[in-house]
């Protein structure tokens, strides 16, 4: 979905409201989780090296003005939501952290190597898994909350978020070069692509199954059902991101596979004919 | 054998390849040379299959492509991606089992940090073990002693001459001619996109030569050095 920066940014802000009212009513620690998540998306923006261009850049006074509604800026959506529940406190708190951030910079060179489970089946799954963590295990998060206080909506939303993501991992295409180094045809290759990702995305969903069935044993058929349809969507979102290979994923492709997220039932056309798509795309270079 | 007929590749108006044509025979090590933007990064990406061209490039031989490792210029490397996860990619992709990275690993690459934060020459040298690791019969090997220190330069040198002597296929190309040439069986010379010499072992110095008159001649006095 490269193409469609407007749903991205709808995607993200409908995310960022389910999770904030979810933390809103059911966590106990509130306060200490949110402040947590507003201060981790405040300081990606201090990172030694862009704030050093910067300084070069710029004069002084103009680095600390754009840093500070940089700042400003990444706080808001935190600060709109405090408003509109009352928490003035803790908005305050973030208001004023964010300004004091600014002149605080950390050397992140991303060297500490977040281990996963899927070490033996790289890529999408490896490098997913270390962007998105955080959502992972807000989704364990709100696994725990379902159970404790016994709302089954917020389970099935844990085990839908999931591979919503995991999607996501195959949005971005790779160089020509990693597709043309496997040595199976088009058809095997996606079959093999297929199959990874529903092994590692089941892993990544077993906690969530396993909890709510045990919790929710008279459910488990709608459990099932939600973990097939995720299954479904990691499926559309393999093929679509080889139907137009190697190019990025067209238009057609993209709505496609969003379509397919709001009405799963669609999977049955999108799969085959993504499947499609695909072969002759790959055709070209692995015969 | 790979029979290269009428080779020809544009990218809007720039003609990248002329008409080349070349036999390039198995067992042999084939040296391309040429300047910079000379077609030779878009020669070994035609052989590759890895881009579109007119004309023909033959094989003998069943699927080459699943026997060509492929060094490029400056490897790509997904991010957020370790050297050992790198590699296990790379034998995932031939279908090899079992492959013990720490055994193969005699550059001493830190398999468990992120290839990002390799150098440029430690990414060559993960993206060669890789290609190593997978037992092709045929390399094509762009630049591949660019960017690493001179130890690693003559560890690379060695495993070449290790390969020749297994009868590899390989077509090399490099700035370097004097390792080039210890080497090579063939010279292919590239100039603005077409062949303009292919010379065996014997005309390499005069090559040579001909290169160092022609790419040093007398620029170096119109910079007037003080």
């Amino acid at each position: 979905m490269g193409g469609y920066p407007i749903l991205n940014y709808l995607a993200i802000l409908a995310g960022f409201l389910v999770v904030s009212l979810i933390l809103y009513y059911f966590s106990d620690a509130f306060m200490l989780s949110y402040m947590l998540v507003a201060l981790l998306v405040i300081t990606r923006l201090s990172s030694k090296k862009y704030n050093d261009f910067l300084k070069l850049t710029f004069s002084t006074a103009d680095y600390y003005k754009i840093r500070l509604a940089e700042n400003l800026i990444s706080a808001l959506p935190f600060l709109l939501f405090l408003c509109a529940v009352g928490d003035f406190q803790l908005g305050l708190a973030i208001l004023i952290s964010s300004a004091l951030l600014v002149f605080i910079q950390f050397r992140v060179k991303w060297q500490i190597v977040i281990p996963t489970p899927f070490s033996k089946y790289p890529f999408e799954f490896i490098v997913g898994f270390r962007v998105s963590f955080i959502v992972f295990a807000l989704a364990y998060f709100l696994t725990y909350i379902s159970i404790r206080y016994t709302n089954f909506g917020i389970g099935i939303f844990a085990l839908l978020i999931v591979p919503i993501v995991c999607t996501m991992f195959y949005f971005k295409v790779e160089d020509v070069f990693y597709v043309w180094i496997f040595s199976s045809n088009a058809k095997r290759f996606l079959i093999d692509k297929v199959k990874i990702a529903f092994f590692c995305l089941f892993l990544l969903c077993l906690p969530i199954v396993i909890t709510l069935s045990i919790s929710y044993p008279t459910k488990i058929p709608i459990i099932l059902i939600c973990q097939i349809i995720g299954l479904g969507l990691i499926c559309a979102s393999v093929l679509a991101k080889y139907s137009s290979f190697p190019n990025e994923i067209g238009k057609r492709e993209g709505l496609l596979v969003l379509f397919s997220i709001i009405w799963p039932i669609l999977l049955f056309f999108t799969i085959p004919y993504l499947f499609k798509r695909s072969i002759r795309s790959l055709e070209g270079i692995l015969g | 054998m790979i029979n290269i007929k009428n080779l020809n590749k544009t990218y809007g108006f720039v003609h990248a390849l002329r008409d080349v044509n070349l036999h390039i025979q198995d067992g042999y090590v084939y040296g391309v040379v040429g300047s910079n933007g000379a077609g030779k990064t878009t020669l070994f990406e035609c052989i590759a299959g890895l881009i579109n061209y007119s004309g023909s490039i033959e094989f003998t031989g069943n699927n080459i492509k699943n026997q060509m490792g492929f060094l490029h210029t400056e490897p790509y490397f997904p991010s957020l991606i370790t050297g050992r996860e790198y590699l296990q990619l790379i034998c995932n992709a031939r279908k090899l089992k079992s492959v013990d990275f720490d055994e193969t690993n005699i550059f001493e690459l830190p398999l468990n940090s992120y290839v990002s934060t390799y150098s440029t020459g430690m990414k060559k040298k993960i993206a060669l073990t890789g290609i190593l690791l997978q037992k092709n019969q045929v390399y094509i090997l762009d630049e591949p002693f660019n960017g690493i220190d001179v130890q690693s330069n003559m560890l690379v040198t060695e495993i070449l001459l290790r390969l020749k002597a297994k009868k590899k296929t390989m077509i090399i190309s490099s700035h370097i001619l004097s390792t080039l040439s210890e080497v090579c069986d063939y010279y292919v010379v590239l100039k603005d996109g077409k062949i303009d010499k292919n010379v065996n072992k014997e005309a390499f110095q005069d090559i040579e030569k001909e290169i160092r008159r022609a790419e040093i001649g007398n620029k170096i006095e119109k910079l007037k050095l003080g």
